[in-house]
């Protein structure tokens, strides 16, 4: 579960997946490849679809920001 | 014992009643003082033990100020601990960077401090203390300590129409939330609903303002925007239901569904230094009263919205109607819902209605 002031969004296994890799270390593309790994055989530009879109969701909710 | 009892999400601790500021609005009850601390630093961790077994996740460390405690620091190392989201509600006095960088240290999540208005004689004038430019440094000192900011500003007839310059403020502070939250009218901000009970036309310009904020900053500032129930159509899901997310637990140690259930009539709570909190939450009188649907009168019982708003406020309903169990009185199709369009009208004409600070000494009387 991902906690915010005042409230909590249940994340599936595919977002908390994501989310865990958001250390603000890695850029997408890395987060893209270390879960294209995971995720074999579903194709990498598959994968990297979901992550994006999630990724935006949660970037204009103010959840996740990205550096640089 | 119902069957299966819902899980509660949040713990909503009032630590004190104490606080250096009076609001005219303050939610704590009117006769606060009668409660004082009695539950120290192994009791309060206890309580966040037995909560976050239950199923909380999100935990309001608040009061009365809760930075009046001197135990805040291994309260919050003790709510880390237990990966608790423990987020600090806070007037912001009294409070020093040196604290604050304590706090972060022992893991806090997040800081809430409250704005009475955007400047300093009207800001002042509400909370009934000097404290306006104080509020802005710390607000500043927690950006500058990396944490996330939520500013709070409660809104009335007085400061609605600069809801605006609320927002500016707020960005200015880079919070990364404002709450924008109008005064409900309960405990003291009752006593005082003829002063600060907004225009329809206010909160109509006010909610648009605030709806074309949250638009232009997505992403970087979340803008909330809560409109008194007195305007609502229909009741808001009090507490997102009686017993069925939040527990709060009160500085003399008495578990509450709600922060105002005292007010109620007829109700006895459980303190959490005589029973397991997890028995209270499931068992006691007071969380199954008005628990589910089964207690629910007509409009309610055969309403569609009832698995929504839960039938609202039961604070309301007793303070307006005098019983408890009534559907409150906020909803269109309450029999009782003439008392709320009274009091609109009352705050459509012009007022010269004095206010009332919080004070022990009005609490003795009210």
């Amino acid at each position: 579960m991902l906690l915010y002031p005042e409230r909590g969004l249940a994340l599936n296994g595919t977002a908390a997946d994501i989310v865990q890799l958001c250390t603000g270390e890695r850029t997408i593309a890395e987060i893209v490849d270390t879960l294209a790994g995971k995720y074999a055989p579903e194709p990498r530009d598959a994968v990297e679809r979901q992550v994006l879109a999630f990724l935006t969701a949660m970037v204009e909710r103010g959840l996740i920001r990205s550096e640089g | 014992m119902s069957e299966a009892s819902p899980r509660p999400y949040t713990l909503v601790a009032e630590l004190t009643y104490r606080c250096p500021l009076r609001c005219v609005y303050c939610s704590n009850p009117l006769d606060y003082a009668r409660h004082g601390d009695a539950l120290d630093t192994a009791a309060w961790l206890r309580v966040f033990r037995e909560a976050e077994a239950l199923g909380v996740v999100q935990l309001h460390l608040t009061g009365g100020e809760p930075l009046v405690r001197d135990d805040l620091e291994p309260l919050v190392e003790g709510a880390r601990a237990l990966d608790l989201y423990t987020n600090l509600i806070t007037s912001g006095i009294p409070c020093t960077r040196e604290r604050l960088e304590r706090l972060r240290a022992a893991g806090l999540d997040n800081v809430q401090v409250s704005i009475q208005d955007v400047r300093a004689p009207e800001s002042d004038r509400i909370a009934g203390l000097r404290s306006f430019e104080r509020k802005l440094e710390v607000a500043r000192w927690v950006k500058d300590l990396g944490l996330p900011l939520t500013i709070n500003t409660v809104l009335h007839r007085e400061n609605l129409d600069r809801v605006d310059e609320v927002i500016e403020l707020a960005e200015s502070l880079h919070a990364d939330r404002l709450e924008l939250a109008n005064t409900q009218y309960l405990a003291w901000a009752l006593l005082n609903r003829r002063a600060l009970l907004p225009t329809r036309e206010q909160l109509d310009r006010a909610r648009e303002v605030a709806r074309a904020a949250r638009q232009r900053l997505r992403g970087r500032m979340e803008v909330l925007f809560v409109i008194p129930d007195y305007y609502a159509e229909f009741p808001k899901s009090c507490m997102d239901g009686w017993g069925r997310r939040f527990i709060v637990v009160a500085p003399d140690g008495a578990a509450l569904p709600c922060h105002a259930a005292r007010s109620l009539p007829r109700l006895s709570f459980d303190r959490v230094q005589d029973r397991p909190l997890d028995e209270i939450w499931r068992e006691s009188e007071a969380f199954n009263a008005y628990r589910g649907e089964a207690w629910m009168p007509e409009p309610c019982r055969s309403c569609e919205r009832r698995s929504a708003d839960f039938g609202g406020c039961r604070c309301q309903a007793f303070h307006l109607t005098g019983d408890a169990a009534a559907t409150d009185p906020v909803c269109s199709l309450s029999t009782d819902h003439h008392l709320i369009e009274a009091a609109r009208l009352e705050a459509g004409a012009p007022v010269a209605a004095t206010i009332e600070y919080r004070t022990s000494r009005s609490a003795a009387t009210a």
